[in-house]
């Protein structure tokens, strides 16, 4: 229970932190979706209801924070989270060039997804300057999702004493 | 369970995703309108931002400072590779107006001698050795010879011992070896100066009968043929008349500072050149 009372002030720090941080080092040029990330090690590792909580969570987090419509980012980490789920049922998801490859291909799929909606709800056309954003910011999460990945299972592991939170 | 726990987990992330594009749509209508847990993340999202920002900005003030300093760093590298190149560029200007402040003396020194000379740089010394002397840029090409005598601008340097056909050997008066036929300016006493190593030179043969003080001129006599007279050769630095003795002891501090001459005149004979 303490999880999911956590879990809205652990999100929403995450979600500070991250437009935060990234703004310093990279002197606001790249922005670093760390909680897409978490959103990925949730579908691989963690179980439905708590993975599922914790997208839905965070992608209301990230709504407020980013000022989109409430909504969109909580169905699109609910769509990511889905297929992160379903695709570690079927294919081994521990390998590191895999990680790295579906965590690219996740947030290449967020920067369409958001060129979408400002497409159909506002009628812009703002492909090209999300794909500038998107682009190299994939590239870096892909990079660092190894080790984030690494960390967050060390996380999870304290957390939960090292019982597998997926149910079998 | 009402639910079977197979279907369990398709249930819950249907009524997730189902439930977010609920709020979605309902949101996308009331575009104007904040919701209640918007409001609430707001307001617990700018404490939060306050805290981490705050915590944050001494990050990025070290970050930023870290930054500036490597700049600062490679541009203190780059200053100091052009301060040395300008130390550098400083210091020949300076040799170049000293030696000409130099080359003026000599100049000047070559007009009132009365005698073709030969200019030559200093390029070796050897005053610590039992042989005081010094080895120069011109040889007998230059028209140099053993036994021509050797001045600068300070007065007499000694005489050329050794001569090759680009570079001469001078033996200064201070060696040991050096005997030279000199005379007290004021006093007109006639003696023989004999190098005395690093204490500089003694009159020789100076009776007690003659009045010599200290910081009298000594200068070349011209008997012996190989100095033209009149050049100085330092001043009396010290008179002993002692007891038992015939003669006078007598320092005399050579004129010339051995140690930093660099250039010199070699004065030719007369039989050999103009004047």
């Amino acid at each position: 229970m303490i999880y999911y009372l956590l879990l809205p002030l652990f999100s929403l720090f995450l979600i500070v932190l991250q437009t935060t941080i990234p703004g310093i080092l990279f002197f606001e040029k790249i922005n670093l979706d760390l909680s897409l990330i978490l959103v990925i090690y949730a579908g691989f590792h963690l179980g439905v209801l708590r993975g599922g909580i914790l997208c839905f969570v965070l992608g209301f987090m990230q709504d407020c924070m980013t000022g989109t419509v409430s909504g969109f980012f909580v169905l699109l980490y609910m769509l990511i989270f889905t297929a992160s789920l379903l695709v570690s049922l079927r294919v081994y998801a521990a390998r590191v060039s895999f990680i790295m490859g579906f965590t690219l291909i996740c947030a290449l799929l967020e920067g369409l997804m958001i060129a979408a909606l400002y497409l159909s709800l506002y009628r812009l056309n703002v492909l090209p300057e999300v794909m500038r954003f998107i682009v190299p910011q994939a590239l870096l999460l892909a990079v660092l999702s190894p080790a984030l990945f690494n960390l967050l299972h060390r996380i999870e592991v304290a957390l939960f004493n090292g019982t597998n939170t997926r149910p079998a | 369970m009402l639910v079977p726990k197979r279907y369990r987990s398709i249930i819950i992330v249907s009524v997730l995703i189902i439930t977010s594009a609920v709020i979605l749509s309902y949101n996308l209508r009331q575009p104007d309108r904040t919701g209640f847990f918007r409001k609430m993340a707001l307001e617990a999202a700018a404490p939060a931002e306050g805290a981490i920002n705050a915590a944050v900005d001494g990050l990025s003030d070290a970050w930023k400072r870290y930054i500036f300093l490597i700049g600062l760093q490679e541009e203190n590298r780059r200053l100091r590779e052009k301060n040395d190149l300008l130390a550098q560029d400083m210091i020949r200007y300076r040799e170049g107006y000293l030696e000409g402040l130099r080359l003026r003396k000599l100049l000047a020194l070559k007009e009132q001698i009365r005698h073709r000379t030969v200019a030559a740089h200093v390029i070796d010394r050897d005053l610590g050795a039992i042989f005081k002397t010094l080895l120069i840029d011109r040889g007998s090409s230059q028209g140099l010879r053993v036994g021509l005598p050797v001045v600068s601008d300070q007065g007499l340097v000694g005489r050329v011992v050794e001569s090759s056909y680009h570079v001469s050997r001078v033996l200064l008066i201070i060696d040991e070896n050096s005997n030279i036929d000199a005379l007290v300016q004021e006093s007109r006493a006639q003696a023989i100066l004999q190098g005395a190593g690093a204490a500089g030179c003694n009159l020789k043969y100076i009776p007690k009968t003659e009045t010599v003080r200290v910081g009298d001129s000594v200068i070349t006599s011209g008997l012996s043929g190989v100095f033209s007279k009149g050049l100085l050769i330092g001043v009396v630095r010290a008179v002993n008349r002692g007891e038992s003795s015939l003669f006078q002891k007598i320092e005399v501090a050579p004129a010339v500072n051995f140690a930093k001459v660099e250039e010199i005149l070699v004065i030719l004979p007369d039989g050999e050149g103009k004047k």
